[in-house]
């Protein structure tokens, strides 16, 4: 499973999970949510509602958490909330707005080298936007979020193979949409 | 080995996740052929290119809303409640249970108490006969067509259609009005070809000979004079009680 600490842990340590202590599980993963809703979404708001959303789930579902829970767990209800969404909105393409505060600077600090970088990051997002949802969530999943066949499996709740045919889908059908830019 | 297949399983390749033949037929092929190489290239850059992008910066409102929401919802503020959640639900549980049992208790024994209640089947088509019986239930006169409509509310009309009916002579039926209008107080007839008679006890419908219904007949009678006898004495003892 993720190499990271298990919610279980996070969640069941305590008796008693108070406020304090989810606060301080939601600062610990708000961040990896944000990403993969918003890597999923193409959307502000909707990526902050799937966070707020998996949170409100995780707290009510903190007493049905089993102790081999992993973070598949927490990233599949978040996933889950981000797929009805885009079931409901029929799949509009949402292109995230080319705006360069949206991002966190990776230590670039020529201006020029961040500008073609943004550029970069701006028509790689547009290409991952017109992806179908399933070849989407597995290319996030797997090549933002490094997570693993298996997990990817537990997360989607489809065979490992499925998850491979479809991360190589994805990537092919990536590389031909960036192929006349790259 | 072919460029198109070649190019067909890059990825594969990629990811390690050719059987060893194919790997190393891939590999000979990618050693002589520019294209495929470049291709290769492309593909490998794919991942790096996706996994390049920027971690966008969480908003910082998203903490203070959630626990917004969740105290809107008072789920947080009632985690104590918990423990009594469960014991609330199995109260209530228990409580339902208790009702719906003691509602068909009730009917069940109300089944087996019920007061006989009697319906004459005519065969002409007019409702003659509408009265009360000593506790109120209806006593109607009916045609035969009219006996499953008028029996709407009873659980279940046994009827025996080989069952030989027995047909009332007209004095009969004279003397059998005449013993309703004793018994429930009957003022209203308008008939002169009854057929048969119905007793209904409670759920259970029966056609009855006319023994068993003057049997019937003469229990209710005595009932009736026994509850006098019992009404008497009291208004009696009543009387002796102002007296004194």
């Amino acid at each position: 499973m993720i190499g990271e600490q298990k919610i279980a842990d996070i969640l069941i340590s305590n008796a008693m999970f108070d406020e304090q202590q989810f606060i301080i599980f939601m600062q610990s993963n708000q961040e990896r949510l944000y990403r993969i809703a918003y890597n999923l979404l193409g959307n502000v708001e909707e990526a902050q509602d799937a966070v707020q959303e998996t949170f409100i789930r995780v707290w009510q579902n903190r007493y049905k958490i089993k102790a081999d829970s992993s973070q598949a767990w927490i990233i599949k209800i978040a996933v889950n909330f981000c797929l009805d969404l885009l079931r409901k909105r029929k799949f509009i393409e949402n292109i995230p707005k080319d705006e360069c505060n949206e991002f966190t600077e990776n230590g670039i600090s020529d201006p020029l080298e961040s500008c073609i970088n943004q550029e970069t990051q701006i028509i790689v997002q547009k290409a991952i936007s017109k992806l179908t949802p399933p070849y989407r969530i597995t290319v996030i999943l797997r090549d933002i979020e490094g997570l693993s066949y298996e997990d990817i499996a537990v997360v989607l709740g489809v065979p490992v193979s499925k998850v491979k045919s479809d991360l190589f889908r994805g990537r092919r059908k990536l590389k031909e949409i960036l192929r006349p830019v790259l | 080995m072919r460029c198109e297949l070649v190019m067909e399983l890059l990825e594969e390749y990629i990811e390690g996740e050719l059987d060893e033949s194919r790997q190393a037929m891939m590999e000979i092929h990618l050693a002589d052929c520019e294209s495929c190489r470049q291709e290769l290239a492309l593909s490998q850059n794919i991942p790096h290119l996706v996994n390049s992008l920027p971690t966008p910066s969480v908003p910082e409102s998203i903490i203070p809303n959630t626990l917004m929401r969740l105290r809107k919802s008072t789920s947080i503020h009632w985690q104590w409640m918990r423990p009594l959640r469960w014991r609330f639900v199995v109260a209530v549980s228990l409580l339902t249970a208790a009702f719906l049992f003691g509602i068909s208790y009730q009917r069940l024994s109300n089944r087996e108490q019920y007061e006989p209640v009697f319906i004459i089947s005519a065969n002409n088509n007019l409702p003659v006969i509408k009265s009360k019986s000593p506790l109120n239930k209806p006593v109607k006169l009916l045609s035969k067509n009219q006996q499953r409509s008028d029996l709407r509310n009873q659980r279940k009309f046994v009827s025996h259609p080989k069952k030989k009916k027995q047909i009332m002579t007209e004095k009969e039926i004279a003397s059998t009005v005449e013993e309703l209008k004793l018994a429930f107080g009957i003022v209203e007839t308008a008939t002169e070809s009854i057929h048969f008679v119905t007793l209904t006890e409670g759920a259970r419908v029966m056609n009855v000979t006319k023994s068993k219904y003057l049997d019937t007949m003469q229990a209710v009678s005595r009932y009736q004079s026994e509850f006098l006898v019992e009404l008497q004495r009291d208004l009696n003892i009543f009387g002796e009680v102002n007296e004194q």
